[in-house]
C-alpha cells in the first residue's frame, strides 16, 4: 500500500513543482507570452515569419514587428503568417525560405498543439502543460536542482558578442559539418504536405493584396561551401526562386551577404549581424529605410 | 487508444482499475470480470466501432464451435469437420481482412492486368485474438482444453492488456487465473505495486530510448523511400538504430502490457526475455516474441512433423514455419522474405551443430566469454540485417539500404573528418571514401547514444530480472539474479524513495507522450 500511496504522492509533486519552477522562473523570462500578445494586438504594416535564425537575425523596430520563434517549422510560420494577415493593416511579410525546411528532422516536427496555443486568447490554468514548456521540462527540473545545489553568482558584467570566426578553424568547419548534414533537405521536397501548404499560403497572402518577400537567411562561409556540395541545397534554393516567380513574390538570398564575424554560429547572427540584416531585408524587400 | 496515449494512461486506465476492483468487492467477482470485458470491448471500438461486431461474432462463434466439439467424441466423424470448419472459418476471416489486397496486388503484379484493391481497413489485433482461438479449438479437439463458463472465454479473448499487441495467451495458463482474481488484501497492493513499477519502466522504454533511436532511423528509411542515396555511414546508423528502435519499442509494449495485466492480478506468459544477448539465432528465437515462436511450434511446425523426418525435412518445414511468421506479422512480400530469411538463419544454425557435434550449450553460459560474444554479435548483426526488410516499406527501398550497407552507394564521411585524417585523406580517396554533408551524422553524442542504448541491452539486467522477487510474468524463475556488467545487484522491493520517483517519472512520460512524437508501437499495426 505504502508505495501506491508514494507513487501518487511522486505524481502530485511532479505537479506542483513543475507548475511552480515555470510560473516562477521560466515564464517571466520566456520570449513566447510577449510574441503571442503581439501576434493578436499588432497593428504594423510589415512582419517577418522565420525560425531561430530570424528570430536571432531581426528586430522589432516601428511599423516591423519581428514573429519569428526558434524551432517553428514551415506550417507553424506559414499559419502565423496567414494569422497576421488577418489584421487588416498588413502590407507586407517576411517568409523564412531556407532549404534546411525540408530536413527530415524539420518535417517530423509535429508542432499543432503549439500552435493552438499560439492562437487561442485563453491561457492554460496548468502552466507547466503548455507545449511550449512541457517538452524543456526535464531542462527546467536539471537547471533548477543544479542552481539549487550549487547556486551560480549574479553576473554584474554583460555578456560580450559571441563570435563564430573566433573559434579555431578546425572548429569552424566541424561545427558547420554537423550543422550542414543535419540540416541537409530532402530529395523531393515538392511532394511534401509542408511544400503544398507553403505555396498555398503563398497564393492565398498575395491574392490578399500583401506583399510577400521569400528571404533565403544568412549563412557562415564554411557552412556555405559544405552545403553546396549537397545537390539537395541548391535544388531547394531553386524551388523557392521558382515559386515566388510563379506567385508573383519577391526572393532575395542573402546567404552569403553578412561577413563571418557577425555569427554567433555557423548560422545564426549575433546581435551586431542582426542589426545588419535588419535594415537590409527591409530595404531589399519592400523599400523601407531604418 | 494505444497503451501509451494520455486518454489511456489518464482516464481509461484509472477508471476500469477503481470500477474493477470496486465491483469485485462490493459485488462479485463475475461483476468485477463482467465490467472488465465491458471495458475490454470499449478500449478495442475506441479505435473503430464497427470491428466490434467482427471480434464479438469472433468470440460467439469460436465458443459455440469449442462446445460443439467437446459435446463429441473425438476423434469422431463429427467433430474433426467442425475442427476443420472452425479453423477454416477463423483463417478465411483473417485472410480476408490482412491478405485480400496482398493477394490481388500479388496476382495484379504476376499476371499483368490490374486488378482493383478492396477498400478494408485491417481489424486491429486480429491476428492475435484468431490464433489464440485456433489454438484453443485445436485443443478442445484434442481434449486438452474445455470450458463451459462463456464470460471467462469472452475475457480470456478480450482482456485489454494483451488483446492489441500479445502476448499471445494459452488457455491453459489465463482461464484458471480469471476465475480466482484476488480483490483484496496485501495481495492486492503487491499487484498494484509490482504493476504500477512495470508500467512505469515500460513507458521509459517505449518514450525514451525506442525514440530517441526511432528519430535516427526514421530519417535513414524514409530518405531510402523518397528515392535517396543512403550512403555507408547513414544505413548503418539506420539500421543498428531501428534494431534498437523495435527491440525498445516491443519490450516497452511486454512489460507496459504484463504490468496492466498485473494491476488486475493477472499473471501474463513472458514473451520478451533479452533476444540480443541471445549467442544464436536459435536462442534468439527462444527470447523474441516468445509466445509466437511457441504457437508457430505447437500448431504448425510439430504438426508438419518438426525434426522428426531427417535434417531436409527438418530445414524445410523451418523455411515454411518462418515465412509463415514472416507473413503473419504484414501482408507483403518484404514480411516473407523476412520470414524466410530467418528460416535460413535457423536452418543455418542447425546444420551447423549437426557439424560440429553438439548444440547451443557450448553457446550457452557456461562457454568461454569470447565464445559468447561472438556468437552474441553475429546473432546481433545477422538480426540487424533481416530487420531492413523489416523496416522497408518496399522490397525496392531495402535494396537501396542494403546497397548502403555494403557501401555500393558510396561512403562518404563529414567534411571535418578531412581535416582530422591529415595525409590519410588522400589515401582514403583512392578507396572510394569522399567528404560531404551527411544528414544523419549526429555528432559525439550520437555515437554515445548508440554505445549506451547498446550496454543497457547487453550488460544490463531485464525487467524480469529486477523485478524478480515478485514473479512478475508467469512461471518465471523468482532466483533468478539482476546482473549490471555481471555484478549482482539488489531486486526491485516496493519503497517510498522508488515510489516517488517512479510517480514522478511516470508522469514525466506521460507528458513526453502529450507532445506527440511518440508513435504506436510497432507490433501494433499486426
Amino acid at each position: 500500500m505504502g508505495f501506491v500511496v508514494t507513487f501518487i504522492l511522486g505524481i502530485t509533486v511532479f505537479i506542483v513543482g513543475s507548475e511552480l519552477i515555470v510560473r516562477t522562473i521560466v515564464a517571466p523570462k520566456s520570449d513566447f507570452d510577449a510574441l503571442r500578445d503581439r501576434l493578436h494586438t499588432s497593428q504594423a504594416a510589415y512582419g517577418a515569419f522565420a525560425d531561430s535564425r530570424g528570430a536571432n537575425g531581426l528586430r522589432t523596430r516601428s511599423g516591423f514587428d519581428n514573429f519569428s520563434m526558434a524551432g517553428d517549422n514551415l506550417i507553424t510560420i506559414i499559419e502565423k503568417a496567414k494569422f497576421f494577415a488577418r489584421s487588416g493593416t498588413t502590407k507586407g511579410i517576411i517568409l523564412q525560405a531556407d532549404p534546411h525546411h525540408f530536413a527530415s528532422y524539420r518535417l517530423n516536427r509535429d508542432q499543432l498543439r503549439l500552435r493552438d496555443d499560439l492562437f487561442s486568447r485563453d491561457t492554460a490554468w496548468l502552466q507547466f502543460m503548455r507545449p511550449v514548456y512541457r517538452q524543456y521540462l526535464l531542462e527546467y527540473w536539471q537547471a533548477f536542482i543544479q542552481r539549487t545545489v550549487s547556486p551560480a553568482p549574479i553576473e554584474s558584467v554583460p555578456h560580450p558578442v559571441t563570435r563564430f570566426s573566433s573559434l579555431s578553424p578546425a572548429e569552424i568547419r566541424k561545427a558547420a559539418s554537423i550543422r550542414a548534414g543535419l540540416q541537409t533537405p530532402i530529395a523531393t521536397i515538392e511532394n511534401t504536405t509542408f511544400a503544398h501548404a507553403y505555396e498555398t499560403a503563398i497564393h492565398g497572402i498575395r491574392q490578399a493584396g500583401i506583399k510577400v518577400c521569400l528571404v533565403t537567411f544568412p549563412v557562415s562561409t564554411v557552412y556555405r561551401e559544405i552545403s553546396r556540395t549537397e545537390p539537395a541545397y541548391d535544388h531547394a534554393l531553386r524551388y523557392y526562386k521558382a515559386l515566388a516567380q510563379q506567385e508573383d513574390a519577391l526572393y532575395v538570398d542573402f546567404s552569403s551577404l553578412i561577413d563571418d564575424s557577425l555569427f554567433s554560429d555557423p548560422d545564426h547572427l549575433n546581435t551586431e549581424g542582426a542589426q545588419a540584416l535588419t535594415d537590409t531585408a527591409l530595404k531589399n524587400c519592400f523599400g523601407l529605410n531604418g | 487508444m494505444l497503451f501509451n496515449s494520455p486518454e489511456f494512461l489518464l482516464l481509461f486506465l484509472p477508471i476500469v482499475l477503481v470500477g474493477f476492483y470496486v465491483l469485485n468487492r462490493s459485488a462479485n467477482a463475475r461483476a468485477g470480470s463482467g465490467f472488465l470485458v465491458l471495458a475490454s470491448l470499449f478500449f478495442y471500438g475506441w479505435w473503430e466501432p464497427v470491428y466490434l461486431v467482427l471480434i464479438i461474432a469472433s468470440i460467439v462463434f469460436n465458443f459455440a464451435m469449442a462446445r460443439a466439439i467437446a459435446a463429441r467424441p473425438h476423434p469422431s466423424r463429427i467433430a474433426k469437420p467442425l475442427l476443420v470448419i472452425g479453423v477454416a472459418a477463423n483463417l478465411g476471416a483473417l485472410g480476408f481482412f490482412k491478405y485480400a489486397n496482398f493477394f490481388i496486388d500479388t496476382v495484379s503484379a504476376f499476371s499483368g492486368t490490374s486488378f482493383d484493391s478492396l477498400t478494408i481497413i485491417l481489424p486491429l489485433a486480429i491476428s492475435f485474438y484468431t490464433f489464440q482461438q485456433i489454438a484453443f479449438l485445436v485443443d478442445v479437439y484434442r481434449n486438452k482444453a474445455d470450458e463451459t463458463d462463456f464470460l471467462t472465454y469472452c475475457l480470456f479473448v478480450t482482456f485489454f492488456p494483451q488483446l492489441i499487441a500479445g502476448p499471445i495467451v494459452h488457455h491453459g495458463e489465463m482461464m484458471g487465473q480469471f476465475k480466482k482474481i484476488a480483490s483484496r488484501g496485501a495481495e492486492v497492493w503487491d499487484n498494484l505495486a509490482v504493476g504500477l513499477a512495470i508500467i512505469t519502466l515500460g513507458l521509459f522504454k517505449k518514450v525514451i530510448l525506442a525514440e530517441k533511436m526511432a528519430f535516427w532511423s526514421d530519417r535513414v528509411f524514409n530518405t531510402a523511400q523518397m528515392g535517396g542515396h543512403v550512403t555507408f555511414i547513414d544505413a548503418w546508423v539506420g539500421v543498428i538504430c531501428f534494431t534498437l528502435q523495435i527491440y525498445f519499442d516491443f519490450s516497452g509494449y511486454s512489460d507496459m502490457a504484463i504490468g496492466l495485466a498485473r494491476l488486475f492480478g493477472i499473471r501474463l506468459p513472458l514473451n520478451f526475455a533479452s533476444p540480443y544477448k541471445a549467442t544464436n539465432i536459435v536462442d534468439f528465437w527462444r527470447r523474441w516474441h516468445m509466445t509466437l515462436s511457441r504457437f508457430l511450434r505447437d500448431y504448425i511446425y510439430f504438426p508438419l512433423g518438426g525434426n522428426r523426418k531427417g535434417r531436409v525435412h527438418r530445414y524445410v518445414n523451418l523455411m515454411i514455419v518462418m515465412g509463415l511468421g514472416g507473413l503473419w506479422h504484414g501482408a507483403g512480400w518484404p514480411f516473407v522474405i523476412w520470414g524466410f530469411l530467418h528460416g535460413v538463419y535457423l536452418s543455418l544454425n542447425h546444420f551447423w551443430w549437426a557439424i560440429i557435434g553438439h548444440g547451443d550449450e557450448h553457446e550457452g553460459r557456461r562457454a568461454s566469454f569470447v565464445r559468447r560474444g561472438l556468437g552474441i554479435t553475429f546473432t546481433f548483426l545477422a538480426v540487424a540485417l533481416a530487420w531492413v526488410l523489416f523496416r522497408a516499406q518496399t522490397l525496392a527501398d531495402a535494396i537501396n539500404i542494403y546497397k548502403g550497407l555494403f557501401a555500393f552507394n558510396g561512403i562518404i564521411l563529414p567534411t571535418h573528418y578531412q581535416s582530422a585524417m591529415g595525409g590519410f585523406a588522400d589515401t582514403a580517396g583512392h578507396f572510394g571514401i569522399t567528404f560531404g554533408a551527411l544528414p544523419l551524422y549526429g555528432g559525439g553524442m550520437q555515437i554515445l547514444w548508440i554505445i549506451g542504448v547498446l550496454m543497457i541491452v547487453w550488460f544490463f539486467p531485464s525487467t524480469q530480472e529486477l523485478m524478480s522477487r515478485f514473479e512478475p510474468a508467469l512461471d518465471y524463475d523468482k532466483k533468478r539474479p539482476a546482473r549490471i556488467f555481471g555484478i549482482v545487484i539488489p531486486k526491485w522491493r516496493p519503497s517510498a524513495v522508488l515510489g516517488i520517483l517512479s510517480g514522478g517519472l511516470s508522469l514525466f512520460l506521460v507528458i513526453e507522450l502529450l507532445q506527440g512524437q511518440s508513435g504506436e508501437f510497432i507490433y501494433f499495426q499486426f
